[in-house]
């Protein structure tokens, strides 16, 4: 028991020393692959500014058929979205809130919780998204896993998968599956 | 309580009910070599144990899996940690019913191999409906199908377990973070428990666990994962060797969607507690009055 007066200062050193809950950040400059060989460094692997100046006036570069094609083989299937209701049309090297406020891809779940505000309080309350490590922060951090780890951004349907463990049940095989 | 109690008590019970024959005949099982030694340690039940019995018995059981299995295991005794009380929770709007649970329980646990066992079943059942009844567990095509949720079922750590008043020679029984534990030297294979459990929550060693020795997982503690003789029942213990270290559950970490919430029902500030009081959880078979510490809830 803490004695009744106590300065904050005291009530920080008595209160136990918490382990951090580490979020998985997602990539702040994805590369696309061009689909094209080149022979300069690296090779195949293009950041966004590259080709997509800050200056929207920029020339469109000469291999821009190509990259068209790649771009387009992206798949969105994520509601009615276009790449403006997510990407800055300005900077394509970020990402743009409803307000128009850039941030960075690093930061992209402010932008789903926008749109999926009650995913993001189950995020928040443990009961979506993946975590390892320790219940107890006072004995060892949390790691958790960052929307976009499981949803494609652009097409964010979970995916199906088989069931991975053969299932062998002596009680459902002695008792029937209608108990 | 002494072997012999314990032998004399299972007569009386007998003797007023005929219970005695009836599980000795559904106890054919317990295997009576190297358990049944004539050190003290192995003739008490955990609870009657002094410290330095149970350091004997970690040796003895440490030496035991060397000697049969040829693996080097640390077995500790993990009790309560004051003050904690464990709760879990499960989103059944994100589960996919992909069993990785149940994998990773069959893993950490050390269950038998040849059977595939584990502590937790997935019963995958019709959307809007929650009749136990007309679910499967043996599904083998690609999850979540359309129409169907998913349903893990493990041991509930009950407030009020039935398989703790069901034995009848109290080696099953819960402890003050809730964990209803199992002493598997003391168990004597008579499945009341199992019987008892309205969840289909305990397991039957009918075998001797065959595990390979590389998949053998080294961290264990009494009452929890260590290797457990033919003819004993166990269950769930919410991977109490991990959760009293202030670790997660085995089953949680291997999810990969993020359904399963564990914590401390104690600590208002915690997922778990958080999870029961903004969303609308429910327990399972609540009408038994076992008053379970596992939570369902589904988003709306
Ligand atoms: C090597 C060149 C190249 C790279 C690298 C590149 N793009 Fe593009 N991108 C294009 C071209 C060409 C188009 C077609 C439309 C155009 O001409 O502006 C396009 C179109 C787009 C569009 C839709 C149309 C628009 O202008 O808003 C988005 C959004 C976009 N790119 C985002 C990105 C992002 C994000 C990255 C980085 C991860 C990236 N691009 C990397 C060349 C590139
Ligand atoms: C729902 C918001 C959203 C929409 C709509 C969207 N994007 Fe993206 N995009 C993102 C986010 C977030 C990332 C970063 C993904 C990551 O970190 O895994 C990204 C990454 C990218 C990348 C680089 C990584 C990759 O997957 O290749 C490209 C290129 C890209 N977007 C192009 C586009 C284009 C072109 C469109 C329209 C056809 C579009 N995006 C629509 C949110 C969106
Ligand atoms: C601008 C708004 C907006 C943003 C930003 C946004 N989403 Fe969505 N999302 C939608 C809409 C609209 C739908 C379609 C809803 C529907 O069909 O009912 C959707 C659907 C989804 C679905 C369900 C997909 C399915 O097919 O079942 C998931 C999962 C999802 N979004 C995840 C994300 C993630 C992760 C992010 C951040 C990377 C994100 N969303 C960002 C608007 C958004
Ligand atoms: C560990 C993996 C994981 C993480 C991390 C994750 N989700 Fe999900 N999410 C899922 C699964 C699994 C489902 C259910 C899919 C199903 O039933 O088909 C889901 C469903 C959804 C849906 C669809 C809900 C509906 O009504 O169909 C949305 C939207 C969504 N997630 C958004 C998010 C957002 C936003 C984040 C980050 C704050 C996030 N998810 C983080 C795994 C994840």
């Amino acid at each position: 028991m803490l004695p009744a007066q106590v300065s904050e200062a005291d009530a920080a050193e008595h209160a136990p020393h918490l382990y951090p809950v580490i979020i998985s950040s997602p990539d702040s400059d994805p590369q696309t692959l061009s689909g094209v060989e080149m022979d300069w460094n690296p090779p195949n692997s293009l950041s966004c500014r590259t080709c997509h100046r800050v200056t929207a006036a920029e020339p469109t570069p000469p291999w821009s058929e190509d990259l068209r094609n790649f771009h387009m083989e992206l798949t969105i299937l994520h509601g009615d979205l276009t790449c403006g209701s997510c990407h800055d049309g300005d900077d394509h090297a970020e990402l743009t809130m409803a307000n128009g406020e850039e941030i960075g891809f690093e930061d992209s779940m402010r932008q789903c919780a926008q749109c999926h505000p009650h995913e993001m309080q189950s995020f928040e309350i443990g009961a979506h998204g993946g975590m390892r490590g320790h219940w107890d922060l006072t004995r060892g951090p949390r790691e958790r896993d960052h929307c976009v780890d499981c949803h494609d951004a652009h097409a964010p349907a979970y995916p199906t998968q088989m069931p991975l463990f053969p299932v062998r049940d002596r009680f459902l095989d002695e008792a029937g599956a209608d108990e | 309580m002494s072997d012999l109690t314990r032998r004399l008590l299972l007569k009386a019970i007998g003797g007023a009910l005929g219970l005695a024959a009836v599980a000795k005949a559904l106890a054919p099982l317990r295997a009576d070599g190297e358990e049944t030694t004539v050190e003290g340690f192995l003739r008490k039940s955990y609870r009657d144990l002094s410290p330095e019995e149970i350091q004997s018995l970690i040796v003895h059981l440490e030496e035991m899996t060397r000697r049969v299995h040829g693996v080097d295991v640390t077995i500790r005794d993990a009790p309560p940690i004051p003050g904690v009380e464990f709760g879990f929770a499960l989103n059944l709007s994100v589960c996919t019913g992909c069993r990785a649970c149940v994998a990773a329980c069959h893993r950490e646990n050390n269950h038998d191999r040849p059977s595939a066992e584990s502590y937790i079943r997935v019963l995958e059942m019709t959307q809007g409906s929650l009749d136990l009844a007309h679910s499967t567990t043996t599904y083998d095509h690609p999850v979540p199908a359309p129409g169907k949720f998913y349903m893990p079922v493990q041991c509930m750590q009950c407030r009020n377990p039935p398989c703790v008043r069901a034995c009848p020679v109290g080696a099953t029984w819960q402890q003050a973070d809730g964990i209803t534990v199992t002493d598997y030297n003391w168990c004597i294979g008579c499945r009341y428990c199992e019987v008892a459990c309205p969840y289909h929550a305990r397991r039957f060693n009918w075998t001797t666990p065959e595990i390979p020795a590389a998949e053998i997982n080294p961290d264990q503690a009494l009452l929890a994962n260590t290797l457990r003789p033919r003819g004993v029942d166990e269950k769930c213990h919410f991977c109490l060797h991990r959760v009293r270290d202030g670790r997660l559950p085995a089953c949680l970490e291997a999810c990969p969607t993020g359904a399963r919430v564990f914590g401390d029902l104690r600590d208002p500030n915690s997922e778990i507690c958080r999870v029961l009081a903004e969303r609308r959880t429910f327990a399972l078979r609540e009408e038994a009055g076992t008053a379970p510490r596992f939570f369902y809830f589904f988003e709306d």
